[in-house]
């Protein structure tokens, strides 16, 4: 099923004090129902200590300083523990991945010209984007959204150089572009072998976001 | 350590009405211990990134970390906290979002209208700290709301602190806003029993009733 813009509820709710565990659980399945019949191939409701880290990249982003790439290694000038620290502060999150039927070698964060490849990258981008405005407009306002690939590679590709790293500049796909999951450190294929995920086949592409919600 | 004194109630609402009657829609006495940071706060700023992030000397990757800001609350017992009301075709509005990312002025005037109200917001944190140094109290630390660089550095291609000399242009208006912070003003809103409404870019003004801006000043 090809993936469908996400539309904002009618009527907006105002923030609650407290969320209650039931409702947030509700309401994570319904934004699963939602991401599939955006085209999302398969959910699964996980919390933070499903996530599993690669902390080697995690050290190695940290002490990256080329901004060019920067859009791939969000967030940069983070301490190590502080995105960690953040994800194992939601209660729960959407863990999501997409049919790809097709070869994905990995460019890099070369410009993705290859038009299967890149509506493959836009899928699981829009796809996240949209779980995450859902989430946000229910009351989750801090839902947090991360999806595959360089989005250089993929919103940018005519681009010099990522226009968010530019100081002067902001990021040209604001509402569309989420940094990776291995951006954050977290390692998607094995949190989908953890996940007894049905799709993950090291020799076949797998292609993967994540939503937390809190 | 030595725990801050409780400041004296009378002084408090003296600072309290100084808000309401110089524009401020609400505001309330609330402890310092009450104020919610939160890690995820500050990441918002940068996943998906704001526009404003890494350029400004106060906003995330810059600007307080959650740890400083614990620690600043550490030293205070109580605070002001209030709020600006901004009516929903203008926060709403369709155009404001492109507005606000590319800086130029919409037909509507929904840009400045805004700016307007955040400037409102800066200044009541100002003023409400200049009182509370008047009236006996030893330190303040203030919060306010949407990035220093739109609001008082419009005019100026860039941040001084942060591409400049080091230096803020506005030592004496400029403070970080609370999310930059990490602390958690949409949680801590709807504690008090405020209102608040979740808006970004793709709302429409029919489907929230109003938004909010809001303050902070600690004091002890
Ligand atoms: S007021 Fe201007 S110079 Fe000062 S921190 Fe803000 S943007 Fe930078």
């Amino acid at each position: 099923m090809e993936s469908k813009p996400f539309v904002i509820p009618e009527t907006i709710h105002p923030i609650r004090a407290e969320i209650d565990p039931a409702c947030l659980g509700a309401d994570i399945k319904t934004l699963c129902t939602s991401a599939l019949g955006w085209g999302a191939a398969g959910t699964a409701v996980i919390g933070p200590e499903d996530l599993v880290f690669d902390d080697k990249r995690l050290r190695t982003m940290a002490t990256k300083t080329d901004l060019d790439s920067m859009s791939t290694c969000w967030p940069l000038a983070y301490p190590i523990d502080e995105i960690k620290k953040a994800l194992f502060a939601y209660d729960k999150g959407i863990f999501l991945y997409i049919d790809v039927n097709i070869d994905l070698p990995d460019d890099g964060d070369n410009p993705e010209h290859n038009k299967n490849h890149l509506a493959a990258y836009r899928k699981i981008h829009e796809i996240i984007s949209a779980v995450e405005s859902a989430a946000f407009y229910m009351g989750h306002y801090l839902a947090m959204g991360f999806a595959a690939g360089n989005c250089r590679s993929v919103f940018c590709m005519e681009e010099g150089q990522c226009s968010a790293a530019t100081v002067a500049k902001g990021c040209t796909a604001p509402y569309k572009s989420r940094p990776s999951m291995s951006a954050a450190g977290i390692d998607p294929l094995k949190t989908a072998w953890k996940l007894h995920l049905p799709q993950p086949d090291p020799d076949r592409p797998f292609l993967s976001g994540l939503v937390m919600v809190a | 350590m030595i725990p801050p004194p409780t400041p004296e109630p009378e002084k408090m609402e003296i600072l309290r009405n100084l808000a309401v009657t110089h524009g401020a829609s609400g505001a309330s006495i609330i402890d310092a211990g009450d104020i919610p940071v939160d890690p995820r706060v500050r990441f918002k700023c940068m996943i998906p990134k704001c526009y404003m992030s890494g350029r400004c000397g106060r906003c995330p990757p810059y600007g307080y970390s959650t740890e400083k800001t614990i620690r600043i609350l550490n030293n205070y017992e109580q605070a002001i906290f209030f709020h600006v009301r901004v009516e929903s075709a203008i926060i709403a509005a369709k155009s404001l979002s492109n507005s606000i990312t590319s800086g130029q002025a919409d037909e509507a005037g929904n840009l400045f209208s805004l700016g307007g109200h955040c400037m409102l917001v800066y200044s009541l944190v100002r003023m409400i700290r200049k009182k509370a140094m008047k009236i006996g109290f030893c330190r303040t630390e203030g919060f306010s709301a949407s990035n220093c660089k739109d609001i008082l550095c419009f005019k100026k291609k860039t941040c001084r602190e942060l591409n400049g000399s080091g230096e803020c242009r506005n030592p004496e208006m400029s403070v970080p806003s609370m999310e930059s912070a990490g602390i958690d003003a949409f949680r801590l809103a709807a504690k008090i029993g405020w209102e608040i409404f979740p808006i970004g870019a793709q709302c429409e003004p029919e489907s929230v009733k109003r938004g909010m801006l809001m303050g902070l000043v600690l004091v002890g």
